[in-house]
């Protein structure tokens, strides 16, 4: 994948002028629950009509656009909220939104060429989702209302099943699957036309790879560095 | 068979062990021309595809914080050999750049016999352009992998060390792009090197 780099975006920074650079920043708007009309306003003005950290959304946004955050960084409990949030709102893009666009153009291809290519690729794809769906699920259930409880400042220090030392990173299994799927695609499967399609599919490959990777850098940047730092100050 | 100079870059920061490797291999009369290079940057600004390098002998202790380039040579020039000869324990990350790795207490002629059949190995012309420059040799192992056979299966079974199956799996991934048991599987039907009755 190629990861250009963009402007380093600031507070006083117009929203649209942003977007029009990088369209993905439209997927760190939806994560936070911003809409997108944005007018002629500042990240800063859109940050406080909604209610959302501007330096938080500084860190996040400039992810996106391929700064990833040199110094070490600390959160206020009502921003570690806002994180997690965020990464909620990201599975519900995988599971409900991305999983099911590239099984149905997947589908596609496969209704309109015979052979039996397609109908494996489908398999392969949805036997990695799945997997991956479930530790989605597992970061809903499990992971994220430890975190939550970790910054829960009435809480007592009874000893906790769980720890952010266990919060493995399963996402390099769909990333590997995902770059097998562009090889396939690019490389190796010989289709008839159907380029409509396929480009469907490959844009939606390369949207969901991106959003992942920059999920994946979110954990471990901001996530996991904050729970160690709260479970070693309870120590 | 190609009958060029192999061409070999030696990184070593280590001016004893540098002079050691290049007259190991001036020594050992093999059709290499060899050329010291004074560190990773110039190495990667030196490479190109008109004029590439077979082989390079870098000192594991120049690559940390450099992972990343190293990969991306890698994928750039597959057929790049990258041996290491190390004085120390290296750490698994790194080890894995490398294709052959040699203990500075290795024997001289086992060293430069051996690299030469590398870099005679890697850039071979018995190439088979339907299936993406696989060897035939990597064939046969993709057919086992598919399979779901494990690397210590697939040694045992071609009668090769397991070092060795490692290292034509991790071409076969360089080659075909594709990492997974399950991708490779759908590359194996799609290329017809296996059929899918294989599988029932």
């Amino acid at each position: 994948m190629q990861y250009t780099q963009n402007i380093k975006i600031k507070r006083e920074m117009k929203m649209l002028g942003l977007i029009e650079e990088n369209q993905f920043l439209l997927l760190t708007l939806q994560h936070f629950g911003i809409d997108f009309a944005v007018g002629d306003k500042s990240v800063s003005q859109i940050c406080s009509e909604n209610g959302i950290s501007e330096d938080l959304f500084l860190i996040v946004a400039n992810l996106y656009n391929g700064y990833n955050p040199k110094e070490t960084l600390s959160f206020s409990p009502e921003e570690i909220r806002q994180i997690i949030t965020f990464l909620k709102n990201s599975h519900d893009y995988y599971r409900y939104d991305k999983y099911p666009e590239i099984s149905s153009y997947i589908r596609q291809l496969q209704e309109n060429h015979t052979g039996k290519t397609f109908l494996l690729l489908e398999k392969f794809f949805n036997e990695y989702f799945n997997e991956v769906m479930d530790h989605f699920t597992y970061e809903d259930k499990v992971a994220f209302p430890y975190f939550l409880e970790l910054i829960d400042e009435d809480k007592d220090n009874s000893p906790s099943p769980y720890s952010a030392h266990e919060y493995l990173d399963h996402h390099t299994d769909i990333e590997i699957a995902l770059g097998d799927l562009k090889s396939l695609l690019l490389k190796h499967i010989n289709v008839n036309g159907d380029l409509a399609v396929r480009r469907k599919l490959l844009f939606s490959l390369f949207e969901l790879e991106f959003d992942l990777h920059v999920h994946s850098l979110i954990e471990e940047n901001i996530l996991i560095p904050v729970g160690y730092n709260i479970e070693k100050s309870i120590e | 068979m190609n009958r060029h100079k192999h061409q070999l870059a030696v990184i070593e920061p280590s001016q004893i062990i540098f002079a050691g490797i290049m007259e190991a291999f001036r020594n050992a009369e093999t059709a290499t021309q060899l050329t010291g290079i004074d560190g990773l940057d110039k190495f990667i600004r030196l490479t190109d595809e008109n004029n590439p390098f077979d082989m390079v002998i870098v000192n594991p202790a120049v690559l940390p914080n450099r992972i990343k380039e190293i990969r991306k040579i890698k994928r750039t020039y597959p057929k790049l050999v990258f041996v290491g000869i190390s004085a120390n324990l290296v750490d698994n990350e790194l080890l894995s750049l490398y294709d052959e790795m040699f203990s500075i207490y290795d024997n001289i002629e086992h060293i430069t016999q051996r690299c030469q059949k590398l870099m005679q190995e890697y850039s071979s012309d018995k190439q088979d352009d339907d299936n993406e420059n696989l060897s035939e040799r990597e064939v046969e192992v993709l057919k086992l992998l598919i399979k779901g056979m494990a690397n210590k299966e697939i040694a045992e079974l071609l009668g090769i060390s397991f070092h060795t199956v490692a290292s034509h799996r991790k071409n076969i991934s360089i080659k075909t792009g594709i990492r997974s048991q399950s991708g490779l599987t759908i590359y194996a039907i799609s290329k017809k090197i296996v059929s899918l009755e294989d599988f029932d």
